[in-house]
């Protein structure tokens, strides 16, 4: 093993050239922009730090960046909690359920944040759905406070942000090669040794990803906590929203997000040098290194730089070569009970498995609740969003393709964040490639360039890239409306694919290689169908975080382009009329539509084979 | 591998097709480019339809001058990123006063060509609404709203003394949050006693010291005008202050609501020219057509906004009229806020809307 890795430092230096076109591409039209506007906050051309001392000594504002801090983190948690089994037995499941599932996991997804987070206050209010349900059933005597504290804000914060945590999780659990759990299981580890020392370990690279991911996105949220939250629960996006919205005062606004910033990239950077890898990313390294240790405890941690925080995974070595004699002793007796075992097991298992599965259910009926809110709403004879509606008709899908500034605004967000998706999933690929397999010098630096994006809150890109976008005439443009949304598309592309090729058996490659595949062969034989699942999750994010975005785009969009999402917002600032329902739900069913016109055509296409070639599937 | 040589078919096909979009221009809203156009932002919503049908309508009939409306709002700090990168776009847009004082302190507006005004209309139009770089579009009020189920008359608060008494008046209640700097600090004061026209200079220390005794009894603080709309319409509170036109618009539905005009905040918008507009004289006619008596009043009989130029009454029908904020018995009642005291600049060279901004932030913490 110790030999590969100096060949491919020696023979594949090129490959680091890959995150070339991202990096620059960032650096165009993300880093320099940010960068004029830091001398803004520096106060260029004198130059002073009255806004940094203003900001660190006012304390109401180290408050509120700490508590971001701490939201999020929770945020996190929550999700990875919810998001690990059920992302386990997405990735168990077979053909339809599975995709059946992920839709579930993305489709909740596509609801404007604003139209479920409206849900939510349905949900949880005092005279809510929950409360009113647990009062009639007597669970409780008085209504649960839900909303308007932190538990509304996690509540819908983790609503948002689970799909991010999955979806990860998913496409690195799906890579994982089964044969490693059941080599364990034959060796005599239990279901829960098999679990610890073999499939966690091996999952990790989806688990950094998953939670870098939501902790970064849950940094830069501030309209679900604000409208789910009470006074003390904003957070520092808020704060920098008032800044530039009411006072144009865009050197403290950008001083809070750089201070943001740098200390979440230091905080990474820490955890990087602790743990030896970048933290931002999966490296390849953690990957392996779990692999290995799981077989082999300690033994071969002098090549492999084995993330340090995680110690009671991989035990010391002395303790290690311990182990392995008290193994060696020990295994001929466990073989033995492990004839007897499996039939114990085997019942207990299926108490386990009933349990996750239970478990999985309830999170999808969490991520699919507000949509039971949104459709009936959607469906309302009345004026305004009313839960449950004062009667029943159509009248607001009727409105809506009565309207062609609704219609405009739909296919102009489809066709922008397609474009988006396609570019910043061809970019963030190359870059997550280049970044896990080149050689690049300053790779921390490149990674914070790619995934930074996600961080500094949108209205802060918005503001930054403007005079630039305005210099090359793309403000109301297609082009400029694409550039400003794969700034941060392909951030999520980049953690996404990073994770999956993480994961990912080096020596597979090899083995093309060596039997004389080329590399573009090799990529596309080998390589990229193991990692299909990671990009396609890249993409799909993509594509949602430029169907999504608002805050950049009302900046960028001009006078005379509309996406949906600003004309939704238009919508919702203005008159709470449900036309906005009956869109989120369009955009709930039609995925669905599709998904079940698709499994038909396929049952269809099967269904006809099989009469004419009786015998074969 | 059949299938992966689809898979890879398939997106190269949408790679050309999305090329093939980029290479086409965004579908522009706008359609022809002759001289005789003015481009004028209209809002959204309730708002924009009223704004549609009581001046942009007419004024094409009347100039000939194609309008192209634009639905959206426009914020200072586009403003700002428009005038300063010299790309206007845009003729015509309304801004609140707050905004107004700021964007003219930047140099950020055209000067208004009352030339072009009829005598007797100016004459109506009142002082507040006559400024060299913008013309008062509509009055608004922050009023104290209540449902009035809940509150039958006689036993329902009537100033903010008795919404602060929340023993006498138990209820969930909202008032606006202060994140933006337009909280309900005037309130505050009121129901701390202080008279209405000595609300100027703010002493905010008190407005705060008043805001912690109703903290406890607030249910949520609203930020955008929808929200505070919802939380009626939901009955998630049943008393707080609003914008007048929000709580109108739910009256107009049947909803058992009322408005206390007492110790109303009233506030204005104007219409104004960004700097470098690119139909300027067009936008100078756009406005002065549309602060004349007849336009305005038609305007009010579409959303309960009030009108700036006072002989706009003679068009709105009684009924509406006493709905409408500067309706003359509702106008004695309330007071203006007064944004030239949030523009100023303490000695900290922090203007008072930054100050108070900040106060929020740390009060909020507490």
């Amino acid at each position: 093993m110790d030999r590969p890795v100096t060949v491919r430092l020696r023979g594949r230096g090129g490959v680091g050239l890959l995150a070339v076109p991202a990096v620059v591409f960032l650096l165009v039209f993300y880093a320099y922009p940010l960068f004029r506007l830091l001398l803004v906050s520096l106060d260029a051309p004198r130059f002073g730090v009255t806004h940094y001392v203003t900001f660190f000594t006012e304390p109401a504002y180290l408050r509120i960046l700490i508590r971001t801090f701490r939201v999020s983190l929770t945020v996190t948690l929550g999700c990875l909690l919810l998001g690990y089994p059920t992302a386990y037995v997405l990735s168990r499941v077979s053909g339809r359920v599975r995709r059946v599932l992920l839709l579930l996991v993305v489709v909740p997804y596509l609801t404007s944040f604003l139209v479920r987070t409206y849900a939510w206050m349905v949900l949880l209010g005092p005279k809510g759905v929950i409360n009113s349900v647990l009062l009639r059933a007597g669970v409780i005597e008085a209504p649960l406070k839900l909303l308007y504290n932190a538990v509304g804000v996690h509540v819908g914060m983790i609503h948002v942000l689970l799909p991010l945590m999955i979806l990860p999780l998913y496409s690195v659990m799906v890579g994982i090669d089964r044969t490693y759990v059941r080599a364990a299981q034959s060796l005599g580890a239990g279901t829960v040794r098999t679990f610890l020392r073999v499939f966690l370990p091996l999952s990790l690279p989806g688990v950094r990803s998953g939670c870098v991911l939501v902790f970064l996105v849950a940094l830069g949220f501030y309209i679900t906590p604000a409208m789910l939250g009470g006074l003390r629960d904003s957070m520092i996006a808020m704060l920098i929203e008032s800044q530039i919205t009411q006072l144009v005062n865009w050197g403290f606004a950008a001083t809070a997000a750089f201070v943001l910033l740098v200390v979440t990239l230091g905080g990474f950077s820490l955890v990087g040098r602790v743990s030896g890898t970048t933290a931002l990313v999966a490296s390849e390294a953690a990957g392996r290194t779990f692999a290995i240790t799981a077989w082999d405890a300690g033994g071969q941690r002098r090549w492999a730089p084995g993330p340090r925080w995680r110690p009671s995974l991989a035990p010391p070595a002395a303790l290690a070569v311990l182990g392995r004699r008290l193994d060696a002793m020990v295994s001929a007796l466990r073989r033995r009970q492990w004839a007897l075992g499996q039939r114990r097991e085997a019942s207990g298992e299926r108490l386990a498995s009933a349990a996750l599965h239970g478990y999985a259910a309830a999170v999808f009926f969490f991520l699919i609740l507000p949509t039971f809110i949104v459709v009936p709403i959607s469906l309302s004879a009345g004026d305004f969003l009313a839960f449950p509606p004062p009667g029943w008709s159509f009248r607001w899908y009727l409105s809506y393709f009565s309207q062609p500034p609704w219609l405009h605004a739909t296919l102009l967000s489809f066709e922008v964040a397609l474009v988006t998706m396609l570019a910043s999933t061809l970019l963030g690929t190359l870059a997550a490639y280049g970044v896990l397999r080149g050689r690049l010098r300053r790779r921390t630096l490149v990674v914070s360039l790619i995934v930074s994006p996600i961080i500094v809150p949108p209205i802060v890109i918005g503001v930054a890239i403007y005079g630039l976008l305005a210099g090359w005439d793309l403000i109301g443009r297609f082009a400029g409306l694409v550039v400003g949304h794969a700034i941060g598309s392909i951030a999520y592309v980049m953690v996404i694919v990073s994770a999956t090729l993480a994961g990912f058996d080096r020596s597979l490659e090899r083995a093309a290689m060596s039997l004389g595949a080329g590399p573009l062969l090799t990529f596309r034989r080998v390589t990229f169908p193991l990692i299909r699942a990671g990009v396609l999750s890249g993409a799909v994010f993509a594509f949602i975080h430029s169907f999504d975005e608002v805050v950049i785009t009302m900046f960028i969009s001009g006078v005379h382009v509309q996406t949906l999402p600003l004309k939704m917002w238009e919508d919702i600032r203005n008159q709470i009329d449900p036309t906005i329902a009956a869109v989120s739900s369009m955009l709930i069913l039609l995925p669905v539509a599709g998904l079940v016109a698709l499994e038909l055509a396929h049952g269809l296409r099967r269904l006809r084979r099989g009469a004419s070639a009786p015998g074969g599937v | 591998m059949r299938r992966h040589a689809r898979t890879l078919t398939l997106l190269l096909g949408a790679a050309l097709v999305g090329l093939a979009l980029v290479a086409l221009p965004a579908p522009e809203r706008a359609v022809g480019q002759d001289k005789g156009r003015v481009v004028v932002q209209i809002g959204g919503g309730d708002w924009a339809d009223a704004n549609y049908e009581a001046y942009v309508a007419p004024f094409e009939k009347e100039t000939g001058i194609k309008v192209v409306a634009v639905r959206d709002w426009m914020s200072i700090a586009k403003l700002k990123l428009m005038v300063e990168s010299k790309k206007v776009e845009l003729d015509v847009a309304d801004i609140p006063r707050l905004h107004y004082l700021s964007a003219v302190k930047a140099n950020y507006l055209e000067k208004i060509d009352y030339g072009l005004y009829d005598k007797t209309e100016l004459g109506k139009i009142d002082d507040l609404s006559k400024q060299a770089y913008g013309v008062g579009a509509a009055y608004f009020s922050y009023v104290m709203a209540y449902d009035t189920e809940k509150f039958p008359a006689g036993k329902r608060p009537t100033t903010w003394a008795e919404f602060w008494d929340a023993k006498k008046f138990p209820a969930p209640r909202t008032l606006r949050a202060g994140v933006y700097g337009t909280g309900a600090y005037e309130e505050a004061l009121l129901a701390d006693g202080v008279p209405m026209d000595k609300l100027y200079p703010m002493d905010v220390d008190r407005a705060f010291k008043s805001l912690d005794k109703i903290r406890p009894h607030v249910t949520t603080w609203w930020k955008e005008g929808a929200e505070g709309q919802q939380l009626f319409a939901d009955k998630v509170v049943t008393i707080g202050d609003v914008f007048n036109g929000r709580i109108g618009n739910l009256q107009k539905k049947g909803m058992p609501l009322g408005i206390e005009w007492n110790q109303g905040k009233l506030q204005l918008d104007y219409w104004v020219i960004p700097k470098g507009a690119p139909n300027l004289q067009n936008a100078q006619r756009f406005i002065e057509f549309a602060t004349r008596a007849k336009r305005q009043g038609a305007f009010s009989e579409l959303i309960p906004y009030g009108p700036t130029n006072t002989a706009a009454f003679d068009h709105i029908k009684p009924e509406t009229a006493r709905q409408l904020p500067t309706f003359p018995a509702n106008l004695k009642r309330q007071f203006h806020r007064n944004e030239d005291w949030y523009a100023e600049v303490g000695p900290g060279g922090k203007s008072n809307l930054e100050m108070i901004i900040e106060r929020w932030n740390r009060w909020t913490v507490q």
